[in-house]
């Protein structure tokens, strides 16, 4: 559980009340470094300027969408460790997703106690094949 | 047999390739009845007194034809005028002028060129000039061969009214498709357009009830690891509901028919209009008698999705096999009454199924059966007035 507190946390969403409401639960789950973006702008700044560990994005943006933004970011070598795309809508395939870095695509309505859940089991998977590598 | 082939290449094609057929008809007509009548062709002797009026029934003709010539193309228009002055040119001074045949021939190579995106057209009357020419050459040293040429016009203009029969119906088709391609490019661009709306509707909506999910897990957070309960949580939630409602106005505001944009409350007439529609449409019965029994003053507070689905659930019951299925629906101010008339055992034995399946829902109606002498039915009140 330790490795929440240190690991860095991107939350992108358009909107208000769901940005609030993520930020909540990763708190409650005990993560401490996050960081909130409410359009694609705000991200590529937030990504350019924080090595992001963990990245909670939405797709549909008014402008760029969100996978734009972590083709960008995969380009500069900024892609999260894990990333995971939310949203109400998807007109990308998973593998699409993946192409860009993401781990998984969670469809809204999102139960947040599973998303905590999945999170956990990929950071564990991701640190024991890093051992492994060591 | 006649009839039969009649009925079916030509009129089973439509009214516009009859149109066609019957006006081609009527030119070649035209054109065989001066051929016929310049030529002295007739399987009949002509009088006197009346060979002198032919160059004007001719004249005549010619002028109905130019209601076809004058639809399709210039070229034709000029020649067919050329053939009337012709035919006063004959009756007045009786000659053969060789100034009208090179306009006649040029005229002809006009015709031929305007046709040239038809190639059957075009061939035909590239031949049917070049014969032309070469019969009124031969007609200027021999007037007896000139009958020749009226001969021609005879034989030629049913081939060429065949010819252009085809053709158009070519071109009926082309336009045909090209309106059914255009219809089609129409229909893709509204499906482009529905899966615009139907992607942004589905964001619109999954985005707040992701955000009712969430805080309805704070609220179960607040009791199972102490989080400090925050009025807000339930604002939030009343505040994504509001904005899925607006979605949904907004859609039904798309729908024609205003009427069907109502709340919760509605009046009994519409009630009744919309139950008997519904139950007739869903369940397909053959003989439903429906009698509403109501007191039109009364504003009814009922939610029409329940109402639909108590009264589906109850006739669904029903074998559909039965024959004259008398309905009484009795709206009162404490309850509605669902009663079948001289009902029979096997219906008596539904409706204790049907009390139960609809308590089991948890509607907030009390079901009790509803016994007369004649009559057997579910009674539905509202909670707050007791069974």
């Amino acid at each position: 559980m330790n490795w929440r507190k240190e690991v860095k946390v991107l939350i992108i969403e358009d909107n208000k009340d769901l940005l609030e409401l993520e930020e909540m639960h990763m708190r409650i789950a005990g993560f401490e470094n996050i960081f909130l973006a409410e359009n694609s702008e705000e991200a590529e700044t937030l990504l350019n300027e924080h090595k992001i560990d963990l990245c909670l994005s939405d797709i549909k943006f008014p402008t760029k969408d969100g996978v734009e933004v972590m083709r960008n970011a995969k380009v500069k070598n900024q892609t999260p460790g894990i990333l995971i795309f939310i949203s109400g809508f998807n007109d990308y395939k998973l593998d699409q997703l993946k192409a860009v870095g993401a781990c998984e695509y969670f469809e809204k309505p999102v139960k947040f106690e599973k998303l905590i859940q999945f999170i956990e089991s990929k950071y564990q998977e991701l640190h024991s094949n890093k051992e492994k590598a060591s | 047999m006649i009839k039969s082939f009649i009925d079916q290449k030509i009129l089973s094609r439509g009214k516009d390739f009859v149109q066609l057929v019957f006006f081609n008809i009527f030119c070649s007509f035209v054109y065989w009845g001066w051929g016929f009548l310049i030529g002295d062709l007739v399987p009949f002797q002509i009088h006197d007194n009346f060979r002198q009026y032919i160059p004007i029934i001719s004249i005549i003709l010619n002028s109905c034809a130019l209601f076809e010539i004058f639809s399709i193309h210039k070229a034709g228009l000029y020649l067919q005028v050329l053939i009337i002055f012709h035919a006063g040119y004959l009756l007045f001074f009786n000659q053969h002028h060789h100034v009208f045949i090179l306009a006649f021939t040029l005229l002809l190579v006009l015709q031929s060129l305007t046709f040239k995106k038809r190639k059957e057209l075009f061939l035909f009357y590239i031949f049917a000039t070049i014969l032309s020419i070469a019969l009124t050459v031969v007609a200027t040293y021999n007037r007896e061969l000139f009958m020749y040429n009226s001969f021609t016009v005879i034989l030629l203009s049913p081939i060429a009214a065949l010819l252009k029969i085809s053709s158009d119906e070519v071109r009926l088709l082309q336009s045909q498709k090209i309106s059914e391609l255009k219809v089609e490019k129409l229909n893709l661009k509204i499906n482009e357009q529905l899966n615009i709306l139907g992607s942004a509707l589905a964001h619109e909506i999954n985005t707040p009830l992701t955000t009712i999910l969430g805080y309805t897990e704070m609220l179960d957070l607040y009791k199972h690891k102490n989080i400090p309960l925050d009025s807000k949580f339930i604002k939030k939630i009343e505040k994504q509901v509001i904005q899925i409602k607006e979605i949904t106005d907004m859609l039904s505001s798309l729908s024609s028919d205003p009427k069907k944009n109502g709340s919760g409350g509605t009046t009994s007439e519409e009630i009744i209009i919309d139950v008997k529609n519904h139950l007739e449409t869903k369940l397909s019965l053959n003989k439903l008698k429906l009698v509403f029994i109501y007191d039109q003053s009364y504003y009814y507070e009922i939610e029409k999705g329940k109402m639909y689905y108590i009264f589906t659930e109850i006739l669904k019951q029903f074998p559909t096999q039965i024959e004259d299925l008398n309905i009484e629906i009795k709206f009162s101010e404490k309850d509605i009454c669902f009663l079948i008339d001289k009902p029979n055992e096997l219906m008596i034995n539904d409706l204790n199924t049907m009390s139960a399946q609809l308590l089991a829902n948890n509607y907030n109606y009390k079901i009790k059966n509803y016994e007369s002498d004649t009559k057997l039915g579910i009674q539905l009140k509202k909670e707050d007035q007791g069974v």
